[in-house]
């Protein structure tokens, strides 16, 4: 199976999504959305924390340091009510799109082109 | 965490940062040291599979989209530091946008005191001025029982109140003073929606014939003879020898028609003043707009009353109407168009401080060259300095802003104070929030103007900038500087012509004949004992025992009193007809009216044309007569000698005409620029009946012809209208000269400001034309050397320069001329007796631009010529 690279913007989806199941620090996040995906979602590792403080700052996640496992402190993100919404509504958008998506592609195939 | 705090607590953020993204590091490395790698193999994965750490970095501090703050904040600090490093051309570019900025910041905070700012009243655009007008359009004064009819019928307004300025003279408590007063309607204040500062306003009940006198001072009188104690009300103020019952104190701030510190009740005043329907004595209305009323509604109601009255009073309405006009244009009156000239001329000086500001900066872009190369080639990008130079050039600015700010409350205050009266409204003259951010905004505009040129003009490429160094000259720049130049020659031309024009309407309105003799007449206004006042015979005879005293005292050659001033402001007009019809025809026209005693030819040197002036003989009982002017003659009795006719006047009825005397000019000595000239007629004061003695209440002008310098003998003349009693007062001390020369009051104060902004155009002007002369001189100095050493005279190298300054000179002048010529055009209407288009004015001042500008071309030019060879040539 081919490794492909995150669409734009679907990141932030995926995030907020990982986020939902309770705080968890930004390594724990990136594991996670490699398990996941079965490591199929390629996500340059860096690349997650610029998103991590975008949704920060737009208020999606709230942020909050504590003690972890290592002994030391850790940022932890947590979803808020405010995620949660835009969360929903993005899943919604993103099922809407593959289910178009999936409609094109099963139209095409069926002309045999 | 909201936008601010991000840019508040960054040092945090950064720590936090650094945290974060070490944990994830170290929690990836202990992971692959499970999997078996070594500790330094385990880190280096861990930084592989993460990516640039610094790139991350930055990426979060963009997330925080506060950095066009922190680079912003970066850029001034490093701009401070640039500037702090060269004083010399920081300091000049500094005052020299103090001064444009200043300039235009003090017009503008004029425009918007004048102009803009609202009225200091509650709601005040539902105000509106009621005037009382001739069918034709002219305004008149209301006549009191018209007003009272408009304010019973009108169904418009929320409230309408009459007033009328008086002056009278206080004597308790306190020393006895003349103060500024009005009559007003009941209910003036709620009209404006003004409350008093204590007490109340006037009762219905109050403004009336017969009521107990009271009266509301003003805050400032209150201050002054009550010692501001509340115990005022009740207290009771002696003013024009009666006591009046004080029942409020107006506001401290309060303005209306003036600063008047004393108001009573308009229905109290039972002279003639407001008890005939064809006597208009100086009453005014304002009026509130009821809610949903426009001000074409009210007008239409005021016509139809106006028709009303007007079949209801045949003999006196049948010419008038009525009509509403916005309180505030009433108030500014038509300054406006004369203020934006100013503006015009002032935002003129600006763009020739940002061409000069402009040109030093394009002078140093060349010697820093070198520095933005060196940072071009340690990566900084094109746009980034190009910030940087811009927010170098708009730190100047706004410091420039800050020294204009401070320059322009100074001058402002400086020229209110010391102009004639020019201007309606200057107590809301102020620098307030709206002129601050006025020069802010213009601070920062002119920032980017004078920045963007020069910074667009700076050169970033590596290798042109470091193999040229500093001592490259770019002809571009070179061509640049001089278009500069060339403008500000041009603009600071325009500025001179139109002072110019000023000057010269000026010179011609001083030279104009007023009709009478200027010099050597004194003018002051007289006001009676309150002692006689309530008897008009008594009033007669003291007035005929001042004119007896003035007289009688050293050094004056003649004397008159009279109840109008020519040139002063103040009008007094009334209609005349030829046939012997009792009441006033309809197509009646307009006479000034003047109400001199004996001796008033003699005292004005006005000629005698035909018969004779008043007598002794001409007084109450003898047969009316008339004096004429020679504009009236001509106009009722054409080629006929008009001495033994009659003639009709309203109010007095048929009166004889015993003489024609020379025309003066009335309201101002320009005043024939705007049509056919109103005739005027004398009617002796000593014929008045009793009724209208009281109109003199307030003061008559007293005009003495004097030997010697009209002011050497104020004293003296003061001293003999004082009299036995000590209680006469006066007030108004002018000479002629002062009068005419406060008739020009717009026109000198017009003067004043343009010559001072195109001194400031000139000065600023030749300065750049200096600075760039000096600059080529000194980049050329090798060049020079090269020249004399081969055997070049002084003389030629002088002329070098000079031929290359002068071009611009020439240049600019034409160009000057042709903007001139176009603009000078918005200018006619302040103009008189001398064209926009005046070959005399523009040789004069296109000669006086070139000589200045020579000169100032001439010394760099000639410090080069004379520069040793020998130092030259080891010039770098």
């Amino acid at each position: 199976m081919n490794k492909s690279d995150i669409p734009q913007g679907t990141l932030d989806l995926l995030i907020l999504k990982v986020a939902a199941l309770g705080p968890i620090h930004g390594y724990a996040i990136a594991q996670r959305l490699q398990q996941v995906s079965r490591d199929v979602l390629q996500v340059q590792q860096g690349s997650l924390y610029p998103a991590l403080h975008r949704l920060e700052n737009k208020g999606f996640l709230a942020a909050e340091w504590r003690e972890s496992d290592t002994g030391r402190e850790a940022k932890f993100y947590r979803l808020t009510a405010k995620g949660k919404r835009q969360l929903k509504e993005e899943e919604a958008n993103w099922g809407r799109l593959a289910e178009a998506v999936g409609l094109v592609l099963k139209l095409s195939g069926s002309e045999g082109v | 965490m909201n936008w601010l705090r991000r840019l508040v607590e960054k040092k945090r953020l950064e720590m936090q940062l650094q945290t974060e993204l070490q944990d994830h590091l170290e929690r990836q490395a202990a992971d692959y040291l499970r999997d078996g790698l070594s500790e330094a193999e385990a880190l280096r994965h861990a930084r592989l599979k993460f990516g640039g750490v610094e790139g991350v970095k930055e990426d979060c501090r963009d997330a925080r989209r506060t950095r066009w703050v922190e680079s912003t904040l970066q850029d001034a600090r490093f701009a401070a530091r640039t500037l702090r490093k060269s004083p010399g051309f920081a300091l000049a570019a500094i005052g020299t946008l103090a001064l444009g900025i200043g300039a235009n910041t003090a017009i503008f905070s004029v425009i918007n005191g004048v102009i803009l700012r609202a009225l200091p009243y509650t709601d005040p655009e539902r105000l509106v001025a009621v005037e009382e007008r001739l069918r034709t359009g002219e305004n008149f004064a209301f006549s009191y029982p018209d007003f009272l009819d408009v304010q019973r019928a009108s169904r418009s307004f929320v409230g309408i109140a009459a007033y009328r300025w008086s002056g009278v003279n206080v004597t308790s408590p306190g020393e006895p003073a003349y103060i500024h007063s009005q009559q007003v309607s009941a209910g003036f204040l709620s009209v404006l929606g003004i409350k008093p500062f204590l007490g109340r306003e006037f009762r219905q009940q109050e403004d009336q014939r017969n009521a107990a006198p009271v009266a509301m001072i003003g805050y400032a009188l209150w201050q002054e003879r009550f010692g501001a104690r509340p115990k005022a009300i009740g207290a009771t103020l002696v003013a024009g020898g009666k006591g009046y019952t004080v029942v409020g104190v107006l506001p401290a701030n309060f303005r209306f028609n003036g600063d008047s510190q004393m108001l009573t009740p308009i229905g109290q005043n039972d002279t003639v003043a407001t008890q005939k329907r064809d006597m208009y004595s100086g009453i005014e209305a304002v009026a509130r707009l009821n809610p949903g009323v426009t001000l074409e509604r009210a007008n239409s109601e005021l016509k139809a009353i106006g028709s009303r009255l007007a079949r209801e009073y045949p003999d006196t309405n049948s010419r008038m109407t009525f009509g509403a006009e916005p309180l505030k244009r009433q108030v500014i009156g038509d300054i406006g168009p004369t203020l934006f000239l100013l503006a015009g001329a002032v935002g003129l000086v600006l763009l020739i401080a940002c061409a000069n500001v402009a040109n030093l900066f394009l002078a140093r872009s060349l010697s820093r060259t070198r520095e933005f190369s060196i940072r071009a080639a340690l990566g900084a990008g094109r746009g980034r300095m190009l910030r940087q130079l811009l927010t170098e050039s708009i730190l100047l600015g706004l410091i420039g802003g800050v020294g204009g700010v401070l320059l322009a409350t100074a001058g402002t205050g400086w020229a209110l104070h010391h102009l004639p009266d020019w201007l309606p409204r200057t107590q809301d003259i102020v620098v307030d929030s709206r002129v601050l951010l006025f020069a802010v905004a213009i601070s920062v505009i002119t920032g980017i103007v004078f920045g963007l040129v020069p910074a667009l003009r700076q050169r970033f490429d590596l290798e042109t900038g470091l193999r040229q160094g500093s001592r490259g000259t770019s002809r571009g720049v070179r061509r640049l500087q001089s278009s500069f130049v060339v403008t500000e020659l041009a603009l600071a031309l325009v500025l001179l012509t139109g002072s110019g024009l000023m000057m010269r309407t000026i010179l011609r309105l001083w030279s104009v004949n007023p009709g009478f003799d200027p010099h050597n007449l004194l003018t002051m206004t007289v006001t009676l004992s309150p002692k006689v006042l309530n008897s008009p015979a008594q009033m007669r005879t003291g007035w005929e025992q001042v004119l007896e005293r003035v007289r009688n005292t050293p050094g004056v050659q003649a004397a008159a009193l009279d109840s109008l001033l020519p040139l002063s402001g103040s009008t007094q007009s009334v209609a005349y007809w030829a046939s012997a019809e009792t009441t006033v025809p309809k197509s009646a026209p307009t006479a000034w009216a003047y109400s001199p005693t004996t001796g008033y030819l003699e005292t004005m040197k006005v000629p005698l044309l035909r018969g004779r002036f008043f007598t002794e003989q001409d007084r109450l009982g003898s047969q009316p007569v008339v004096v004429i002017d020679e504009t009236l003659a001509k106009r009722v009795f054409p080629g006929k000698d008009p001495v033994g006719s009659s003639l009709s006047i309203q109010l007095l009825g048929r009166v004889r005409i015993v003489g024609v005397a020379g025309a003066i000019k009335h309201l101002s000595l320009d005043e024939d620029a705007f049509g056919p000239r109103q005739p005027a007629l004398y009617v002796p004061f000593l014929q008045f009946p009793d009724e209208f003695m009281p109109l003199t209440i307030n003061g008559m002008n007293l005009l003495v012809r004097t030997s010697s310098s009209p002011l050497s003998i104020v004293n003296a003349v003061k001293r003999s209208v004082l009299g036995p009693t000590r209680d006469q007062p006066v007030r108004d001390v002018a000479t002629m000269e002062q009068i005419m020369s406060d008739s020009m009051a717009r026109r000198r104060g017009m003067l004043f400001l343009l010559a001072i902004f195109a001194g400031l155009a000139l000065a600023l002007a030749s300065i750049g034309i200096y600075s760039v002369i000096s600059y080529a001189t000194s980049r050329r100095v090798q060049e020079v050397g090269v020249r004399m050493a081969l055997g070049a005279r002084p003389q030629q190298v002088l002329r070098l320069f000079m031929k290359q300054g002068l071009r611009m000179v020439l240049i600019g002048v034409v160009a000057g001329i042709a903007a001139s010529f176009a603009l000078m055009r918005l200018l006619v209407k302040l103009l008189y007796g001398v064209s926009p288009a005046d070959p005399i004015t523009f040789s004069a001042v296109a000669l006086l631009l070139c000589v200045i500008a020579c000169a100032a071309i001439y010394v760099p030019a000639r410090r080069a010529a004379q520069v040793d060879p020998m130092i030259a040539l080891r010039y770098e």
